[in-house]
């Protein structure tokens, strides 16, 4: 599953009952509830304050690729928080009030629905939430009404895209209520054939039904990623393995890579590891160089490093970490 | 004439170039004629106009679904497949025998569209049994 499924996450929005949702709300509004917000955790010993606003740009955008914060939050400090907590985060006025996620490696969507639902049982005892008996927790956007919730799972689907069954794929997914998206939500780009497949509605499910349906969709997907990539390489056997084992030798020598270098060495890897080719690197230690390696969190991560050759270098250093001895 | 966000418009499997589905959501057969559409109603919590939105797709606030209940509820209901909400909710509010009753239905109607009619048939005991112990009382 793991040299298929990069990540699973699990979304739960909350707005208040007392307050406009953001869309409507003025900054003095907004930074009331911030400061309501921090009052709120700052006892708890399980979360962290980030002082969003005094965060730059480029230290918002490393929390992008970390996806810890949506694109569109980090386009501005102004009037919003970020609570951190063990592979959670609360976005604070971002689309609702609260944007209460939480992101594990591989497939563990049980997980990451029990971490948001503590938070979201911290947050209710302090906080009166907008709610309606029939169409659930209020929401800005009227398609999150219900539950809230929006389960995901970022997959890696090399194999199904340049055999052409994505589109199949996207097709039937749709008509079951699922959407796919890019790796880093709404309208971004599919970067390295990595995908985020999630439920378009939460209305007439439980939580648990909803986590439930998802695990046994990625489970089908993850059949089919397996059967497309056993295929090509069983039809074209020498130029697979060749074009493998020269990633593999790239990754483990190179001296500069760019980062579409490092998105092709990634999914020739994963695809090695499948087909039984590469033995010498886990999928989770592979994916984990997503968390690392991306432009913005190695510049964020490493003051020293100042410019795009730099940034290259130290990435070609550190992928050879993942290799185990 | 309602615009969808492209979210809403994929979610609805509604192409960003057929503006017939976008009519057909919030459009004057709703509301009789097209004088009739309540365009200058506004929310008395945040002052959000129907009007907008119908044309950004956002409630401002939780008040705005009930002032407004009435003109988005074929809407709403369109895009929820008809269902109710039948999940968590917050601590402060009880369920009710009727929300519980409402909660089954929702999830008998969900069971019989997946043709699950095992679980259909033990949600229908459920709520036979909640409805004869609400007769007793």
């Amino acid at each position: 599953m793991n040299d298929v499924v990069i990540s699973s996450r699990v979304r739960l929005a909350r707005n208040l009952a007392d307050y406009p949702f953001p869309n409507r709300s003025s900054i003095q509004q907004k930074k009331e509830i911030c400061d309501k917000v921090r009052q709120a955790f700052c006892d708890n010993k399980n979360f962290g304050i980030a002082h969003f606003s005094s965060l730059n740009l480029q230290m918002r955008t490393a929390l992008v690729e970390k996806h810890l914060v949506s694109r569109e939050f980090a386009v501005s400090a102004d009037g919003k928080e970020l609570i951190t907590g063990s592979n959670l985060s609360i976005m604070i006025n971002e689309e609702d009030v609260f944007r209460i996620q939480s992101i594990l490696p591989g497939f563990c969507l049980d997980k990451a629905y029990e971490n948001v639902n503590l938070a979201d049982d911290f947050i209710d005892e302090k906080f009166m939430f907008a709610f309606d008996a029939s169409l659930g927790y209020l929401t800005a956007c009227p398609t999150n009404l219900g539950c809230a919730l929006r389960a995901s799972v970022m997959v890696h689907l090399p194999g199904l895209a340049k055999s052409d069954g994505l589109e199949s794929l996207v097709t039937s997914l749709s008509g079951l209520g699922y959407t796919v998206r890019g790796m880093y939500g709404e309208g971004s780009n599919t970067g390295g054939f990595i995908y985020q497949i999630s439920n378009m509605r939460s209305m007439g499910k439980t939580e648990n039904e909803i986590i439930q349906d998802l695990k046994k969709i990625t489970e089908k997907i993850v059949d089919s990623e397996h059967k497309a990539r056993k295929n090509i390489h069983e039809k074209y056997p020498i130029r697979t393995e060749d074009k493998i084992l020269r990633s593999h030798a790239i990754a483990k020598s190179a001296k500069i890579l760019s980062e579409k270098e490092f998105f092709d060495i990634l999914t020739d890897l994963s695809v090695g590891i499948t087909c039984g080719i590469i033995k010498d690197i886990s999928p989770e230690k592979l994916y984990g160089t997503l968390n690392t390696l991306l432009s913005a969190i190695i510049m964020a991560d490493n003051s020293h490093i100042t410019d795009g050759f730099e940034r290259r270098i130290y990435r070609a250093e550190k992928i050879k970490e993942i290799f185990e001895d | 004439m309602v615009a969808l966000c492209s979210e809403c418009a994929a979610k609805e499997n509604i192409n960003s170039s057929d503006h017939s589905g976008m009519h057909s959501l919030f459009n004057p057969f709703f509301f009789g004629t097209s004088a009739s559409v309540p365009q200058i109603k506004k929310c008395s919590s945040c002052g959000t106009k129907f009007s907008e939105i119908c044309e950004n797709s956002k409630y401002g606030c939780g008040e705005c679904y009930n002032i407004f209940r009435k003109e988005s509820e074929q809407y709403l209901r369109k895009i929820n497949g008809g269902f109710s909400h039948v999940g968590k909710r917050p601590k402060s509010i009880p369920v009710k025998v009727s929300d519980r009753l409402e909660e089954l239905r929702s999830l008998l109607a969900q069971a019989v569209v997946t043709e699950d009619y095992e679980k259909a048939a033990e949600l229908r005991d459920k709520i036979k049994e909640i409805k004869s112990q609400k007769e007793d009382i």
